[in-house]
């Protein structure tokens, strides 16, 4: 079966708990005094942050995401990464998906350089043995020398980015979800990063990025989609 | 639509187990980051759990009229066994809440968060387990051969840890109090549950003790490290209480795995 992500109508609705109903009180209260009032209120206040969605996207196509601030691009990202599971329609992922949108999650801070390459390499699922074999390359490629061993707390902000950067684009995957184009470090790394980023693009049969860059789009994108308040335009 | 959901949960546990070197990497990491830069480091749960025993024990000791020698082994595995039964269930209800930088961001099994939590919960147990070991070699005993009992009884409160934190942790997410219902629920029932006082020390037998499910937790547990006559009644309610509270989990799980993304 050949990478591929196939949407259809997808919609996804956040609930937006005010404190009275997150409150398990309150919801036996409201057993006990019932009432106009309070049935209305037991609905809830729904966001439709996604609203019929269709899309299809086919090994070798770079989609680019372009819409405002809350336009749902993000939300779209987390839908095809599978953390959010679509409240209405269907979507069929096909591919191992590796996500860059939050490239320093799962950081430990006190934990050395060496231990949070593999708590992000065991996060993104991979096993111990191949982020064993991917040590030496990340490590040369971060530029963090003899500080690898050291603990992350000891790092500056920008040799934090570069470690979380280099582990993070070492795996290979069917699917890339990128939130923003990924740039760090000072401007030498910038063009080292870029360089290892596009060759690892070139590498993966589907890019989904969502971004506000028309220079990137144009770049790096041969498909573009607009979101408008959920919706595709 | 119902067999899809049947389907995703099943899934879900089981990858979960799969994902071994995760949770297992990630538990530690916990504990580690809890105890780095410490000259005991983790010892400091064996030191504190010990010096809380010494001083109950002699004092409960007087206090209740007990013997010593006797009271303060079985003071020694009630806390040992309390302590991890009593995180565990206070941690289910954040479990999920816990881990939402992680839920956000990565999509990964459920049952990942609550075995992380489990498998740290396990090797503070190891660590409070010298406490109960010393106790019981410097008062001389002897389980004999049930102390082959007692991974078994260990094993049966980890496995009714998993359905505790599937159950509390996806009520815990939807509702924020019920951390804190838990919290005192969890009080309460260390004064009705025989940690510090011997259940035959009440004449008039309660019913509070026998309907109470921990009081059978602490019969299998405390018998393998203490030995005596093998409670198979305690045995068989326990073993009941995990498949009937299993049944339970995996509703919810199946209910409302998907929903507890959007109620982080």
């Amino acid at each position: 079966m050949s990478v591929h992500i196939e949407a259809e109508n997808v919609c996804v609705d956040f609930p937006i708990f005010n404190t009275p109903h997150r409150s398990l009180k309150k919801n036996l209260l409201r057993l006990a005094t019932g009432g106009k009032i309070s049935s209305e209120a037991g609905k809830g206040v729904t966001i439709r942050a996604l609203d019929g969605i269709d899309l299809s996207v086919r090994e070798g196509d770079r989609l680019g995401l372009t819409g405002h601030n809350g336009s749902g691009k993000s939300t779209l990202l987390r839908v095809l990464a599978g953390v959010y599971e679509p409240t209405g329609g269907s979507l069929v992922v096909r591919g191992r998906i590796a996500s860059l949108l939050d490239i320093s999650i799962g950081m430990d801070f006190e934990a050395s350089g060496l231990e949070n390459i593999y708590f992000r390499g065991l996060l993104m699922g991979l096993s111990r043995p191949t982020i064993r074999s991917k040590i030496d390359e990340i490590t040369e490629f971060s530029e963090l020398g003899d500080y690898i061993e050291m603990p992350v707390r000891t790092y500056s902000s920008g040799m934090v980015m570069r470690l979380a950067f280099s582990i993070s684009t070492s795996v290979e995957a069917d699917i890339l979800l990128m939130d923003e184009w990924l740039s760090v470090g000072d401007s030498d790394f910038v063009k080292k990063a870029e360089d290892r980023l596009k060759n690892l693009i070139d590498k993966t049969p589907i890019l989904v990025m969502a971004t506000h860059s028309e220079e990137i789009l144009k770049e790096v994108c041969n498909k573009v989609v607009q979101l408008e308040g959920g919706r595709l335009v | 639509m119902q067999s899809v959901r049947v389907l995703k949960a099943v899934e879900d546990l089981r990858k979960s187990l799969l994902a071994y070197p995760l949770w297992l990497s990630l538990g530690w990491q916990d504990i580690r980051q809890r105890y780095r830069r410490s000259a005991l480091g983790p010892f400091w749960i064996t030191l504190s759990l010990g010096v809380t025993v010494v001083m109950m024990g002699v004092l409960y000791a007087k206090l209740f009229r007990q013997d010593v020698r006797s009271y303060l082994p079985y003071l020694a595995t009630g806390m040992v066994v309390w302590s991890l039964i009593s995180t565990l269930i206070n941690e289910s209800a954040t479990v999920f809440i816990q881990a939402e930088g992680i839920i956000k961001q990565i999509p990964m099994p459920f049952g990942v968060h609550v075995l992380r939590m489990i498998w740290r919960n396990v090797i503070i147990l190891l660590h409070n387990m010298l406490v109960a070991l010393a106790v019981m070699v410097f008062f001389g005993v002897n389980p004999g051969w049930k102390i082959f009992l007692f991974p078994f009884a260990i094993l049966l409160i980890v496995i009714n840890g998993y359905w505790v934190g599937i159950l509390l942790g996806i009520l815990g997410t939807r509702f924020r109090d019920i951390v804190q219902i838990v919290a005192s629920i969890v009080q309460i029932l260390f004064f009705l549950t025989p940690v510090m006082w011997t259940a035959s020390s009440i004449r008039n037998k309660v019913w509070v003790i026998e309907y109470n499910p921990l009081y059978h937790v602490f019969n299998i547990a405390r018998n393998g490290l203490l030995g005596g006559e093998v409670p198979v009644l305690s045995w068989g309610i326990v073993l009941l209480m995990t498949v009937l509270g299993w049944g339970l989990a995996f509703g919810f799980l199946v209910r409302y795995r998907a929903r507890i993304a959007y109620w982080l």
